[in-house]
């Protein structure tokens, strides 16, 4: 077609009504011509009329041969459309089926893809985001003697000269991220508080809702500019939402701090897994921060986000950026008098640039696991698309004479296929309608069950354009993968064939083939899916209950730091002590003991050690700080030795994995360890179960327990008599009488807290669950589909078979029976396959698990069966006589 | 007289229609008329295949239509050649005249024998 002619029929359709008009009055106007031309000849009006009425033969033929001459294909995608939903209309339980099966199928797959977008995969929405890139460094630190990784990886003074200097860099920025006690009006709480460079509200090209940003020159001198920009959460959940409080002052770790603007409600900083409440200069953490400054050299504190100059590629500011930072290097280096082990391998740390379009993620695996979900949901369509291709494959087979009519008149093969796709194309729009609209209502609600109300609060609600457009994307491959097989299959080749053929026995014989092929990739994905969702079960399961090394019922935690709030360390600690006797002292209360950082906190302080059994062992270990009688308190059990008594002892606990590892078969309660560079060596004077302090997931590792002395926070736990709200509201009023203006945090159960901590696997696990019952119906559906059809196909055979007395069930049992274990073996081998890509979030259980998978075949096989027997044992009631008299 | 009167060829009404408007732009009774006349009665077109040949050749961009007025002041849809419609008509002449010979030819031909 050219663009000519294309023109002209989209004058004639957008014109329609004026064209035709035109038509009607050139033909009229010849009519009265030739009539007249007639008339000159003698003849009658009336006979010449009938003359030209003759020459032109059927008026409309012409006027539609005129039609047919300026082209039809837009008219007839149009007729297409109205012919295909009439189809639709007549086969109501077809489309409501097929419509359905999609609303789910495509639904879900938005939904997720909503969820997973919102969390990890949209970009930032700040300018030139595709520019932006985050520094990353492993290595060992300056006078460090393990590697970093990459989420701290720079100092200040690393990151000043990178800025200074560098000129394929638009910008630099950096950025740390504190925990702070905020009191205002008379309230204190924690808050997070982003500490930036004054160039980052530039660099990110963002414009506050109230106020103004701070600049790259209140970040000059340290401590001299005492602002804050409150991000637009904090402003509505935690200050009242009040414009007004721009221009008031709040006291950040008791330093009094102006509040000068609050940042939009998108603007979620360059972090994707941290959300602040409170953003401030990094030069002001000179008098916030307690334990470095922005003069420290050998603490790499800060993450840093660069932007590229336009027209600098990746490689090029590489090099440059590697340039400068080996000189900083090297001149660190040098600074240390003494011999440094690491030294060398300190001097090959490189400065690595990652995309940070969509701001910094941490956690590479989140990408995979999000991709890994997707991929679960997609065959959650394709098993419910896999139907509706059998579907349509059966209803054009039931009308291949009609087809082969068609064509014997004219019908190109190319038109019927058009024809049929538009079908398909109608089929999945409605479903994409549907799903997008259950998308739209769904993922808000499912998205509470990953996040806290603090971090939904910035996620839309609703799908957007992005998952408009991955909604239209679905939905026309689904087309596609529905429309084209049947189709193609469909559309015959040639007249003859068709016409003479009997569709019900060689048509019928591929047909089924092709169908039977069809339900073993369903019966496939159903075990595929399943044999994941039973492999998450168990993960979380064995999660949920194995040994944490504690007990955590009857058990409350909470945790004060007084330290933000201005008191020394050893104050803070006669706080504690107080509290903790105050506690004890309170009704219903058993016992109480602290540790310096929290279970599944994820905070661990991670060192290097090193032991004395003959010759020295060396090795990393967590430390914790533990007070006497935490272990009691907690229900670990002592393996050898005891725990610390009084707060003097001396000497340390280690768990069971420590003195393995760095004791073997020896006993380790008497022996001396020490941390790595430390002078002194301290006795080992009880081991301890391995418990799971750290991380929920995290598999044994040495811990050393000192005892504990002096802390910045303090964790508490309480062992009550019996769990009641009461006692949970009666600590918290000892505590804030105790401790009156110092920040608290979590006051819960230690089960509530671990259930929170574990919130977003125990929700993945739920929606697992939900996909995978969905596989099984449609699945079922797609077995049921074909067996009515194997059944529908054979009647006449199976109507004399029961005639003569045969037992017809089996024989119908048997091809279905195939199916299924053909079915069940392919999916069970791509399921094997695929375990090894989730083995990293399998946990306790081998990856492979063969109770997962045998579970997994077992509910996709009976589930089969069941949906196999109804057809089957209808067909065994069928009557011979009326079934033979309708044939 | 009927059997004078000879039915168009498949194709060649085309050729004919450009023709006529090649010499002056026309509406389609006048070219019917028109080639009725210059074919001395010979050929004639049928009327019912005058009209989607128009818009064939319309589509084609061989001839562009617009509205005039004709010489009993109605109005009408005139055509006229365009610059591919002209080239077409060339090259539609050359391939007559060659079919037109070769025919002849074996006709003659036949005649000889």
């Amino acid at each position: 077609m050219t663009l000519h002619s294309a023109w002209l029929r989209i004058c004639w359709l957008l014109r329609r009504n004026s064209r035709e008009r035109e038509l009607d009055e050139e033909l009229l106007f010849h009519m009265e011509q030739q009539t007249e031309a007639l008339l000159r000849t003698g003849l009658t009006p009336e006979e010449a009329a009938r003359q030209v009425r003759l020459e032109f033969g059927g008026l409309d033929k012409v006027k539609e041969e005129c039609r047919d001459a300026h082209g039809t294909f837009l008219e007839s995608i149009w007729s297409d459309i109205r012919y295909g939903l009439r189809t639709l209309r007549k086969t109501r339980v077809f489309t409501l089926t097929a419509l359905l099966s999609l609303t789910l199928g495509i639904g879900i797959n938005t939904t997720l893809f909503t969820i997973l977008d919102y969390l990890l995969w949209r970009p930032l929405a700040v300018r030139d985001a595709d520019r932006l890139y985050a520094f990353r460094s492993p290595g060992p630190n300056l006078g460090g003697v393990m590697g970093t990784d990459w989420t701290m990886a720079f100092s200040y003074p690393v990151y000043h000269e990178l800025q200074e200097h560098s000129t394929t860099m638009e910008w630099i920025m950096a950025r740390f991220m504190a925990r702070t006690s905020v009191a205002w009006h008379g309230r204190t709480e924690y808050m997070g508080v982003e500490f930036t460079s004054g160039n980052f509200f530039d660099l990110l090209g963002v414009t506050p809702i109230s106020g103004r940003f701070f600049t790259a020159g209140e970040d000059r001198d340290p401590g001299a500019h005492p602002v804050a920009v409150l991000s637009h959460a904090a402003w509505l959940l935690k200050f009242g939402g009040d414009p007004s409080i721009v221009g008031q002052t709040i006291n950040i770790n008791r330093v009094p701090v102006t509040i000068i603007g609050i940042s939009g409600k998108s603007f979620i900083g360059a972090m994707r897994q941290e959300t602040a409440d409170i953003r401030m200069p990094l030069a002001m953490y000179d008098v916030l921060g307690k334990y470095w400054n922005l003069r420290t050299h050998d603490f790499a504190w800060l993450n840093m986000v660069g932007r590229l100059k336009p027209g600098v590629s990746l490689q090029q500011a590489g090099t440059e950026l590697n340039l400068i930072y080996r000189n900083i290097l090297k001149a660190e280096a040098d600074s240390i008098s003494h011999t440094w082990p690491m030294r060398e391998q300190f001097l090959a740390r490189q400065i690595e640039l990652a995309p940070a379009n969509r701001g910094v993620i941490w956690d590479a695996d989140l990408d995979i696991a999000g991709l890994a979900m997707m991929g679960l949901v997609g065959c959650v369509l394709l098993i419910a698309c896999t139907n509706i291709t059998g579907l349509l494959l059966a209803r054009n087979l039931a009308c291949s004479r009609e087809l082969a009519v068609r064509v014997a008149v004219g019908a190109g093969r190319f038109r019927i296929i058009r024809q049929l796709l538009t079908e398909s194309l109608l089929l999945s729009i409605g479903g994409g309608l549907c799903g997008f609209f259950t998308a739209y209502v769904s993922s808000p609600a499912l998205l509470k069950l990953f996040l806290s109300a603090e971090d939904l609060y910035n996620f839309p609600g609703k799908p957007d354009l992005r998952v408009g457009l991955f909604t239209i994307g679905v939905s026309l491959a689904v087309t596609l993968f529905i429309g084209l097989v049947p189709s193609l299959r469909a559309a015959p080749d040639s007249v003859q064939t068709d016409l003479r053929s009997d569709t019900t026995t060689t048509a019928g014989a591929s047909h089924l083939r092709f169908r039977s092929a069809l339900v073993i990739v369903e019966i496939a994905l159903a075990v595929c899916l399943t044999a994941v969702t039973w492999l998450a079960a168990r993960t979380l399961h064995n999660l949920r209950n194995t040994d944490m090394g504690f007990r955590e019922e009857g058990i409350v935690t909470f945790a004060v730091n007084a330290t933000l709030e201005g008191y020394p360390r050893e104050k803070a600690a006669i706080l504690y002590e107080n509290l903790k006797r105050e506690i004890s002292n309170a009704p219903d209360v058993r016992s109480v003991a602290m540790t310096d950082l929290g279970i599944m906190d994820h905070s661990g302080n991670q060192t290097a050690f090193e032991a004395q059994n003959g010759q020295i062992q060396t090795g990393e270990a967590k430390m914790y700080h533990v007070s006497p009688g935490y272990f009691r308190v907690l229900g670990t059990s002592i393996l050898a030795g005891h725990e610390f008594e009084h707060p003097r002892d001396s000497g340390v606990l280690v768990n069971r994995t420590f003195a393995r590892r760095f004791f073997g078969n020896r006993t380790a309660i008497g022996s001396h360890i020490r941390s790595t560079g430390s002078r002194n060596w301290m006795e080992i004077i009880g081991v301890v179960a391995d418990e799971k302090h750290y991380h929920y997931r995290e598999n044994p590792m040495p811990y050393v327990h000192f005892p504990y002395q002096v802390s910045d926070e303090a964790c508490f736990y309480i062992k009550i008599a019996e769990n009641s709200p009461v006692i949970l509201s009666n600590l918290r009023v000892v505590t804030e009488r105790i401790a009156p203006g110092v920040p608290i945090r979590g006051f819960a159960t230690l089960t509530q807290h671990i259930d929170e901590e574990m919130k977003a696997e125990t929700a993945m696990n739920s929606m697992l669950a939900a996909f995978c019952v969905l596989a099984a119906l449609l699945m079922a559906v797609g077995v049921y589909g074909i067996t009515s059809y194997n059944v529908a196909r054979r009647i006449r055979e199976l109507a004399i078979r029961i005639a003569l007395g045969a037992r017809i069930l089996t024989s119908l049992l048997k091809h279905t029976a195939l199916l299924i274990v053909l079915g069940t073996c392919a999916g069970l081998a791509v399921s094997v396959v695929l375990t090894y890509f989730i083995r990293s979030y399998v946990y306790g259980i081998d990856a492979a698990d063969p109770l997962s998978l045998s579970a997994a075949c077992l509910t996709v096989i009976v589930t089969a069966i069941a949906a196999t027997f109804l057809p089957a044992w209808r067909a065994t009631r069928i009557d011979p006589m009326q079934a033979l008299r309708l044939e | 007289m009927p059997d004078q009167q000879t039915d168009l060829l498949q194709g060649t009404l085309d050729v004919l229609i450009l023709k006529t408007l090649a010499l002056e732009p026309m509406h389609g009774w006048g070219i019917s008329q028109r080639i009725q006349q210059m074919s001395s009665d010979v050929l004639k077109v049928q009327q019912g295949s005058l009209y989607p040949a128009l818009y064939r050749l319309e589509q084609r961009n061989w001839i562009k239509p617009y509205w005039g007025i004709s010489e009993n002041n109605r109005r009408a849809r005139y055509y006229e050649l365009t610059r591919t419609g002209r080239k077409q008509l060339e090259v539609e002449t050359s391939n007559w005249e060659r079919l037109a010979s070769a025919v002849s030819q074996v006709l003659q031909a036949d005649k000889a024998i």
